[in-house]
């Protein structure tokens, strides 16, 4: 008998995937696309108009630079706390392991709540901080707090399975060959890291861009100064101008887009490397 | 000397893994540490590379008559190559063989001409030439060994450790490597000890054998030795194919290998024991008996020629007269 395609082991091929596009369009992508097509009910003259406020770029401004200082925040300190969940065994290391999972398992409006009473001038934090000339509750430093909160788990998560499959070896390998720690660290155990801490810091970085119910409470919300682009979007949905509001998220969309495409892309580059 | 050890103790929680181990080796020497799984070959191996440490004031290491027990593993200049070959996924061939180069303070760094040079000319010697640009999962398992292993030598180790070096091998490569780093060895002179569980290996390979057992060292010597006299009943049995023997009427066992038993026709007067053929086995230049002792519920295995199988015309069922060259 003749098969017109290579026979494989495992059965299913064309039924799985006809699902994954089925289903991935259907709950992904078919949305997205809405909100390109409702936006192009402005034309581009009405896009721009909208989009090309001091408002609306200070809010672009805003949203994407902390969630980039987040992400980056938590990939350092994700690694960290990873590192020494996985590496070091001490009493209450359960207990810290689970707490990771916090952020994500409580409403996020709560975590806000609770941040902002932390920080607010007349808190315990803030009020600590406030003789300094710091103010962290409705400001941008609030915000960045936030967005670090509830992207910390996405960081360590993707890294522990890595850190735990390492192969001590390597490291005694390093050390035989007469490397020191750092150099240990560094030359060999990070770069073999890359990968999932560029996956882990990528996701901590989209989620706090969409980040909405921690924020807001912290934020204190100015326009202009501590208003995020997340919010600008239901404002203008409460002020009834759907258009605006999808111009917005399109807008949104388009940059996110663009920003984790470019990090696949580096990812897949690093990940070359480690494939064995 | 090149390696000493004295008495040197490990325990893990309760189980004691080293008992006081002693042990000295010449230099330019090709040593086996044979044992079985747990016998603490590999823990003593590591101990000497100063990548685990004896129980505190549990014994010295001497490497060239320095006394390294206190030194980590990065201040020894010991060659360590590992069972899973644990080569850097993310550098090429190339840079795996110049990394223990490159680590160096940069006072005492070759220049970046001298360790291209240096790396190249390992890859040479292991026989990987035009493959430096690789990444090691494009490599044989074979072939990531002596990545390996060049990795070890670019740091003009004072002794090459080899854990199961061979050990996730499949036969053949193992067999055709075995013989390379024979060769190897005597062109390159560094004191090397190896682990193997695989006696064939360490028979076939080694100037010296290092047999261990629970936490011990059993005996040491030239492969012929330990072979040919075995100092323990448990060298005995591990090294080679052994019958454990109890003549009628005496308590005490016999110790006898195959090919030491001779056969004989059944009225032979010469004959100790008799027994009768309960299975046959016959391929290359020898064949293997499986004998049932009268009066016994024993077996024994023997070997004997081909010729000397033909000529007594032997079959399975037949009895046969036993005559044992028996060592203890």
């Amino acid at each position: 008998m003749q098969t017109k395609r290579p026979r494989s082991i495992l059965p299913g091929f064309g039924l799985s995937l006809g699902f994954t596009v089925a289903y991935l369009g259907l709950i992904v992508l078919f949305p997205l696309l809405m909100v390109f097509i409702k936006a192009s009910g402005l034309g581009w003259g009405g896009f721009w108009k909208t989009l090309w406020t001091t408002r609306v770029l200070a809010a672009c401004k805003l949203s994407f630079g902390l969630s980039l200082a987040a992400g980056l925040l938590n990939g350092v300190f994700g690694l960290l706390i990873a590192w020494v969940l996985t590496r070091y065994r001490f009493p209450g290391r359960r207990f810290l392991d689970a707490s990771v999972d916090l952020p994500f398992a409580m409403p996020t409006a709560v975590a806000g709540i609770a941040l902002t009473t932390l920080y607010a001038p007349n808190g315990w934090i803030g009020s600590l901080l406030k003789p300094y000339g710091i103010k962290v509750a409705f400001a941008p430093l609030g915000i960045l707090i936030a967005m670090v909160f509830i992207g910390l788990p996405f960081v360590v998560r993707t890294l522990q399975p890595v850190l735990e499959d390492f192969e001590a070896a390597q490291e005694e390998a390093a050390a035989s060959l007469g490397a020191t720690r750092w150099q240990t660290f560094w030359r060999v155990v990070f770069p073999q890291l890359l990968p999932a801490l560029i996956t882990g810091t990528t996701l901590a970085f989209a989620r706090a861009v969409g980040e909405y119910g921690s924020v807001v409470f912290i934020a204190g919300n100015m326009p202009g100064k501590t208003e995020i682009l997340p919010l600008l979007i239901i404002t203008k949905l409460e002020q009834y101008d759907y258009s605006g509001a999808t111009a917005l998220a399109a807008m949104m969309l388009a940059i996110s887009f663009i920003l984790l495409f470019a990090i696949n892309f580096l990812q897949r580059k690093t990940l070359v490397h480690n494939r064995s | 000397m090149s390696i000493v050890v004295q008495n040197l103790r490990r325990t893990f929680g309760t189980f004691q893994a080293l008992r006081g181990i002693d042990l000295e080796i010449a230099d330019h020497q090709l040593v086996a540490l044979l044992g079985p799984s747990g016998s603490g070959k590999t823990t003593l191996l590591r101990i000497i590379g100063g990548l685990d440490f004896p129980d505190a004031g549990q014994g010295r290491v001497l490497i060239h008559d320095e006394d390294v027990t206190e030194k980590p593993a990065a201040d020894r200049k010991a060659g360590f190559v590992f069972q899973h070959y644990a080569l850097f996924n993310h550098l090429s061939v190339f840079e795996n063989v110049a990394f223990g180069l490159e680590v160096r303070p940069k006072k005492n760094r070759p220049d970046k001409n001298a360790i291209r040079d240096r790396a190249l000319e390992l890859l040479r010697l292991v026989q990987l030439e035009g493959l430096e640009q690789r990444l090691p999962s494009e490599l044989s398992g074979g072939q990531r060994q002596r990545v390996a292993l060049a990795r070890a030598l670019a740091i003009d180790p004072k002794v090459l450790l080899l854990d199961e070096p061979f050990g996730a091998l499949d036969a053949k490569v193992r067999k055709d490597l075995r013989r390379w780093l024979r060769n190897f060895h005597r062109e390159i002179g560094v004191t090397t000890i190896f682990v193997t569980h695989d006696q064939q290996e360490a028979l076939e390979l080694a100037d010296i054998v290092v047999v261990m057992n629970q936490g011990q060292i059993e005996q040491i010597g030239s492969p012929q030795q330990v072979y040919d006299q075995p100092a323990t009943p448990f060298v005995y049995e591990f090294l080679g194919d052994v019958n454990k023997v109890r003549k009628p009427g005496r308590p005490d066992l016999f110790y006898v290998r195959p090919h030491e038993v001779r056969i004989l026709f059944a009225g032979d007067s010469k004959a100790e024991l008799h027994a009768k053929i309960e299975h046959l086995f016959a391929a290359g230049p020898s064949a293997r008996l499986t004998l049932r002792l009268q009066d016994s519920r024993d077996t024994l295995d023997a070997d004997i020629t081909r010729q000397q199988l033909d000529e007594m015309g032997l079959s399975e069922g037949d009895e046969v007269g036993l005559q044992l060259a028996l060592s203890s």
